[in-house]
């Protein structure tokens, strides 16, 4: 039989039994729709977080305090204090780190700000100006500080957009003074607006690190030190370098007792996305569960449509079907049966995915981007097809096996 | 060759536990283009025996021979062939399906025949035209009464132009009117295309339209006999 008319002849069989058939492909279609959901979303979240890496730019390096911690019991190794000014002054001599750019120290802690009767509680970051490059953050109102305000240890603030409001409200802010850890900082500038972001910065003060160590935080170390690479290219070479360098100052011999880490910008958006991954994967099998539960749904209706339709198959056969055409009118009929729902659940999850997406970039300040994958599109396809074939088969078998006169005879 | 040759040919239904002999051996042959009635009451065999000729069933003993070979050097695909282009049957609740016009009927053993798409329609209207339901061709099947059923039936059973039409007791569910009406086109299939006819029928009125009457009683041929001459003259008084 030609396959156009197998596929007629599947068709009408389930054209007779509209309701039933429809009905019957509801656990397809919500199995294929959550998987295209989590699987549009994770890939919604992973773009988001690397677009916030990437927000780092492309060729920023971070060097950590003490050595990375590799797991929970690991913890106490992030409070390291093992990057320290000279370290910071070695890597700064171009002939150690020919290949970086820049080279910024950076220290970072909580505290509350307080002016007038307001407070609020933020992170303080001690930088240098090179930060206005590396992180790309435009200020909005005033300036930022300058080298000889980390010379002087000046107590000048730049904040962000959501201080400035909790603070200030929508008065100017440049030029007021308020307080952290008993010290009075004028603020110099304001920071644009950013969004959630890898840094939250719109809920930072940013002041010269100098400051920062010895006013606020009480330190002598550095946190990290950002470095920026000279072009994309040499970004391995000079993490290369940085290392060489700290392990020399530090008297390292062997690599895995380093007590500092150095990661990229790539390094860490793999890694962000490879949890992000695992984490659509495990959702992805969790909703695929529901597929199997709806693939014996499949089979258990078509089994139902082949004893009821026994006479129908008796003078099939009778009339000059074969074996093979019975067995693929009844595969087809199921395969059509759970592709259509596949493709029901592809548009449904594509659609719930793009409401989730619009409604989280309306309602919160994450700019979420919606994204449908292809590929979760032709796995739903796929799976719905191979679900067909797999719980079709049993059915279709007793279909094409009936006696044709047994079939003939059935009331 | 015979078209048709049976020798010894046994039935038994078994359930696993108990076993119904139906067939105890019965041997004849048919040639092609007659006309037979097999006559019998109700559990004489008759139905199993035109089973096992149309292969729709498969004998436990004997041996059957259907153009030249035994049947059971046929493979599936070769009967389903046969059933399908050497074959047509007629049954007594007709088996149209529900919801499905009269032309598609008629063209659903085009389906699987290897007869091109293309002279599918003009096939399908001309048994339907032999039939004389042309008038009906786009009716749903199940908007149709008994006689007109039964003709759908006979125009598919036609429509791949079979050697032998079996007829299952085709006037069984229908009024003498319209069962009569039935006969007819079988005569006319037999005496103007010259397709061999096998009826089944309880009804001798029926049978004598025949031009030989197998009688089977207990799974055995009671007698075997033409009556080529009697129908003839019946034939001629109707005309006249």
């Amino acid at each position: 039989m030609i396959i156009k008319h197998s596929i007629k002849t599947a068709f009408r069989g389930l054209e007779t039994n509209r309701a039933r058939s429809l009905l019957t492909v509801l656990g397809i279609v919500i199995g294929v729709m959550s998987i295209i959901l989590v699987m549009s979303l994770g890939q919604g979240a992973q773009s988001l977080i690397l677009d916030q890496v990437k927000g780092m730019g492309t060729r920023t390096i971070i060097v950590g305090a003490g050595r990375e911690p590799t797991g929970p019991s690991d913890a106490a190794q992030i409070f390291n204090d093992s990057l320290k000014k000279r370290d910071l002054d070695l890597l700064l001599r171009k002939e150690n780190t020919p290949s970086s750019k820049y080279i910024m120290p950076l220290v970072f802690g909580a505290s509350s700000a307080s002016y007038q009767s307001d407070t609020f509680n933020l992170t303080i970051f001690g930088a240098s100006p090179l930060m206005e490059n590396i992180f790309d953050m435009p200020i909005k109102d005033g300036s930022f500080f300058t080298d000889e305000d980390i010379r002087a240890r000046a107590k000048y603030v730049v904040i962000g957009n959501k201080v400035k409001k909790e603070l200030f409200g929508s008065d100017d802010a440049v030029g007021r003074v308020f307080k952290m850890k008993g010290h009075n900082f004028r603020v110099i500038g304001v920071l644009a607006e950013r969004g959630q972001d890898f840094f939250n910065f719109d809920e930072a003060a940013i002041i010269p690190y100098t400051t920062a160590q010895d006013y606020v935080l009480g330190i002598k170390h550095f946190n990290r030190l950002i470095v920026e690479a000279e072009s994309e290219a040499l970004i391995n070479t000079a993490a290369e370098e940085i290392k060489l360098t700290l392990r020399e100052s530090h008297d390292i011999t062997d690599p895995d007792k380093d007590d500092f880490f150095v990661i990229t910008q790539v390094d860490l958006a793999g890694r962000l996305s490879s949890i992000t991954s695992v984490l659509t994967i495990f959702l992805a099998a969790v909703a695929a569960i529901s597929l199997v539960v709806g693939g014996i749904g499949i089979m258990n209706i078509m089994l139902v449509s082949v004893t009821e339709r026994t006479k129908e198959i008796g003078l099939r056969k009778a009339l000059g079907a074969t074996y093979k055409d019975i067995l693929t009118q009844f595969l087809l009929e199921a395969v059509m049966l759970t592709g259509l729902g596949g493709l029901i659940g592809i548009l449904l999850g594509a659609f719930l995915s793009w409401v989730i997406s619009n409604s989280i970039t309306q309602f919160t300040a994450i700019a979420w981007t919606f994204s449908f994958p292809i590929s979760a599109a032709l796995l739903g396809i796929g799976v719905s097809g191979a679900i067909g074939l797999i719980f079709g088969l049993y059915p279709a078998r007793k279909a094409a096996r009936k006696s044709p006169i047994e079939a003939l005879r059935y009331e | 060759m015979s078209l048709i040759e049976v020798e010894k040919l046994t039935k038994v239904y078994s359930d696993g536990v108990t076993e119904t002999a139906v067939l105890h051996g019965v041997s004849f042959k048919i040639e092609r283009g007659e006309f037979v009635a097999i006559m019998g009451p109700s559990g004489s065999g008759k139905s199993t025996l035109l089973h096992l000729l149309g292969f729709l069933d498969d004998y436990t003993a004997g041996a059957y021979k259907f153009d030249g070979t035994l049947a059971r050097e046929y493979t599936g695909d070769d009967i389903a062939a046969i059933r399908n282009q050497k074959l047509g049957f007629v049954f007594q609740s007709f088996n149209l399906l529900p919801n499905t016009s009269v032309l598609e009927n008629v063209k659903l053993p085009l389906l699987y025949s290897p007869i091109p798409e293309a002279e599918w329609d003009e096939r399908a209207m001309n048994a339907i035209r032999s039939v004389g339901l042309e008038h009906r061709t786009f009716f749903d099947s199940t908007r149709l009464s008994g006689g007109e059923r039964q003709r759908v039936a006979i125009a598919r059973a036609l429509v791949c132009n079979p050697e032998v039409i079996f007829a299952d007791e085709p006037t069984g569910n229908l009024d003498s009117k319209s069962g009569g009406a039935v006969i007819d086109i079988l005569q006319k299939l037999n005496k103007e295309f010259g397709h061999t006819i096998i009826l089944i029928t309880h009804e001798s009125e029926t049978a004598e339209y025949a031009e030989r009457i197998i009688r089977i009683k207990d799974g055995l041929i009671e007698s075997d006999t033409m009556v080529r001459a009697q129908r003839r003259a019946n034939g001629n008084a109707i005309n006249k």
